[in-house]
């Protein structure tokens, strides 16, 4: 499938360990797809918020080219993960997500 | 618009009317009209036909000097740059001269067939300040581009951009073919009419209609289709809103308290308030002996209130001094001392203060100026040993600092404080050696001063154990020992050893816990065995017909729950082995919603399910309850009992549900805890 006009994810991570302890699972809808009832259709990422790519040729995708003119829905699901020791207690981890979309 | 159909020439044509000519049959008043209309669409042809020359020659003939051209298809850098502009680029620009503000092409970083045109925001250098690479951005993207642009990736910076010269490469490529067709059909037809316009006023006459149609599909056929050709880019991206996660510093009670529970004993309690025992600001010096070859002065060299302080001067420790105390401290106690420790030691480097008893065990501080560290030393006859953690610290030195250390049980800690109250360091140990103390001790190198200290003795065991949830506090029976260390891991609390000779919290009918019928229960505790000997409970509730309980049987951790009174008793129950001097979760799980069933818990993992397929509620089940023993009586797995059963080891954080928590609230708890 060729790369372009495919909608990538990636974000800025930080923080002050939270963020290798933090899983997230990023679902998209299918098209017309909203927030309320929402229903994945294709996964777009799954794993610790800290593995999140940092820039779009690292950015993670749905393999679902964008249409023109398509609405869709995205769900963040973050979790704590269960090996979390006590000892992160008062740690934190902050994300920017960006989106891109590029095409020709 | 007037045509004129000539039988014998179908050509269109259009002659300048004669004003003294009038045309065989025509009406003159109509052909006026007739003339007006067309002059208009021959002017629009014009306009149509230069504006499409003009945009043609501005985007073909740049290139005459090296600058090329590229189609803009996105909308990313609008609105100076909109989707169909051609961007003419030059590639002789020395690009160690380009800032933010100009626009670039580039290969993109991410694809690299791609070409982006976007502004430089950024020009990224080396250490020698030459320019590497640049960040860019589209104009109407709200976030710079992800991907830096390295500077062998520039292929220009633009020139000359035209908006709009390159729409028919863009509905070519979007494959907009209706709009395409129909502007090269109203191009070719003004591209007609204006070569014939042209034509009749070079030569008086009219152009072929072939000709014209020909030249004019050409031309734009030549400008659709035959324009230097680019990549096209759209990077578009957009920026949630920052998103902030923090742990909680209380994440165990957190995680409790969502589960929202119905009584938590947290067996934190301290005992009665703290009472002094003495005081002295060195003010009137005296009863102070010396211990060995020590000495232990009054001095006005140094005084943190007042005039006067103790000296502690001499010889290294253990030498040095004492004083009785006006009644003996037992058990728990606070001591707080402010020292005072020159820098350029006279001697040795370490403060050493404490509480002892007429053999001089008890316990000392340890703050050394020269390894910089502290720490607790247990004194036996005077002589110290380090228990505990060793902490890093640079004690301060030419200035007073405060000491305090606070002993719940066995359970020690020693902090530091600044002259502002600010707290430097502190320390802990455990150790149950020293229990009585009689007098106050000062050992360490020489010389450091000493000011306003002050002993409290604090309660040995505690009477009540709080319920922070509800008030369903219980009542401490034996002589528990409060303030033991937290069976917990990065938790603030301590918690309560019985001594397996009866102590216990006993805990009164309720309501909100076992005073009515209901269908759920969950009972969660930590504790650590001192021995796997014999039967020792650790919580129960109800009595012999209804209830639910905790308990050891030689190695075997039991959970039960029964209603007799219900018609079910003696058949749901799990079992799971035990070890001693172990820290452990246990949690007990009934539903009788439905189908009964019983699940226990050990370490967040479920060790087993007992169920039974009859429905029925467990009741109301009084005859008390309580936590570390039998209150009133219960229902072991061999039989009825009222025997206390007393556990001997340490018990935390006993917490109660009126609901059935599933597995992974469970493991959280634990999770939170471990």
């Amino acid at each position: 499938m060729n790369d372009q006009r495919l909608v990538k994810l990636y974000g800025v991570i930080g923080g002050t360990g939270l963020e290798n302890d933090l899983d997230l699972r990023v679902d998209r809808s299918a098209a017309g797809g909203t927030c309320a009832g929402f229903s994945s259709a294709a996964n777009v990422y799954t794993g610790l918020l800290s593995d999140l790519g940092a820039d779009y040729a690292n950015g993670a995708s749905s393999l679902v080219p964008l249409t023109t003119s398509e609405t869709v829905a995205y769900e963040f699901t973050v979790t704590l993960d269960p090996n979390t020791d006590t000892a992160e207690q008062g740690n934190t981890a902050t994300a920017d997500f960006f989106w891109e979309v590029r095409t020709a | 618009m007037r045509v004129v159909a000539e039988p014998s020439d179908p050509t269109l044509a259009w002659s300048p009317p004669d004003p003294g000519t009038e045309l065989p049959g025509s009406d003159p008043v109509p052909e006026a009209r007739a003339s007006v209309r067309e002059l208009i669409a021959r002017f629009a042809a014009l306009f149509w036909t230069f504006s499409i020359v003009w945009f043609t020659f501005f985007a073909l003939v740049p290139a005459l000097v090296g600058w090329a051209p590229t189609v803009v298809t996105s909308g990313s850098m609008e609105p100076s740059v909109g989707a169909g502009t051609v961007v003419h680029i030059d590639d002789g620009v020395d690009l160690q001269t380009v800032g933010p503000g100009a626009i670039i092409t580039y290969r993109d970083p991410a694809i690299a067939e791609m070409r982006v045109t976007h502004r430089v925001v950024q020009a990224i250098t080396d250490d020698n300040g030459t320019v590497v690479g640049f960040r860019t951005k589209g104009d109407a993207n709200t976030t710079i581009d992800s991907m830096a642009v390295p500077i062998e990736d520039v292929e220009g910076v633009a020139r000359l951009v035209l908006p709009y010269a390159g729409m028919p490469k863009l509905w070519a490529e979007n494959g907009n073919w209706l709009v395409l067709g129909s502007f090269v059909v109203i191009t070719a037809l003004a591209g007609v009419v204006a070569l014939d316009t042209l034509y009749g006023f070079v030569t008086g006459s009219t152009m072929s209609r072939r000709r014209g149609r020909g030249s004019a599909i050409a031309l734009v056929l030549a400008l659709a289709l035959g324009a230097p050709s680019s990549e096209a880019v759209l990077a578009a991206a957009t920026d949630d809103s920052r998103n902030d996660f923090e742990m909680s510093s209380s994440w165990y009670l957190d995680s409790i308290d969502r589960d929202t529970p119905v009584a938590h004993w947290r067996l934190d309690d301290v005992g009665t308030p703290a009472t002094t025992v003495f005081t002295d600001d060195f003010e009137a010096f005296a009863g102070y002996n010396t211990y060995g070859a020590g000495n232990f002065v009054s001095s006005n060299a140094q005084a943190r209130s007042g005039t006067r302080s103790g000296l502690k001067t001499g010889n290294n420790d253990p030498n040095g001094g004492w004083k009785l105390l006006p009644s003996v401290v037992n058990g728990s106690f606070e001591f707080e001392v402010w020292v005072y420790r020159p820098s350029g030691f006279l001697g040795g480097s370490i403060d050493r203060l404490g509480l002892e008893d007429a053999t001089f065990n008890g316990y000392t501080f340890n703050v050394d100026h020269n390894g910089n560290s502290m720490s607790i030393d247990r004194r036996t006859a005077g002589s110290p040993t380090r228990i505990g953690t060793r902490v890093g610290f640079n004690p301060p030195e030419d200035a007073w600092y405060r000491l305090e250390l606070v002993k719940t049980g066995s359970f020690m800690t020693l902090s530091a404080y600044d002259g502002g109250g600010t707290l430097l360091v502190s320390t802990t140990a455990t150790d149950s050696t020293n229990n009585s103390f009689d007098r106050l001790a000062i050992h360490g190198g020489w010389d450091y001063y000493v000011d306003d200290l002050e002993v409290r003795q604090i309660a040995g065991s505690e009477t009540v154990a709080v319920d922070r949830i509800g008030t369903l506090d219980g009542s401490y029976i034996g002589n528990p020992t409060v303030g033991e260390p937290s069976l917990l891991t990065n938790v603030s609390s301590t918690s309560v050893a019985f001594d397996g000779a009866g102590d216990g919290v006993l805990l009164a009918d309720s309501p909100v816990v076992n005073g009515t019928t209901r269908d759920a229960r969950t009972a969660e505790l930590w504790f650590s065995a001192d021995t796997l000997t014999g039967r020792q409970v650790l919580y129960e509730e109800g009595g012999g017909t209804n209830g639910l309980n905790i308990y050891l049987d030689g190695n075997t951790l039991y959970g039960r729950a029964w209603s007799g009174s219900t018609g079910w008793s003696n058949d749901l129950q799990v079992t799971a082995t035990a070890t001693a001097a172990t820290v452990t979760h246990v949690a007990v799980v009934l539903d009788a919603t439905g189908a009964r069933s019983l699940t226990m818990y050990v370490n967040g993992v479920a060790v087993g399910t007992s169920t039974k397929t009859d429905a029925a509620a467990w009741n109301a089940h009084s005859d008390d309850g309580a936590i570390g023993r039998v209150n009133g009586g219960t229902e072991f797995h061999d039989g009825n009992s009222s025997t206390a059963f007393p556990f001997a080891g340490r018990v935390d954080e006993v917490v109660l549900f009126n609901s059935a928590l599933g597995a992974q609230r469970i493991a959280n708890h634990y999770r939170a805890g471990a």
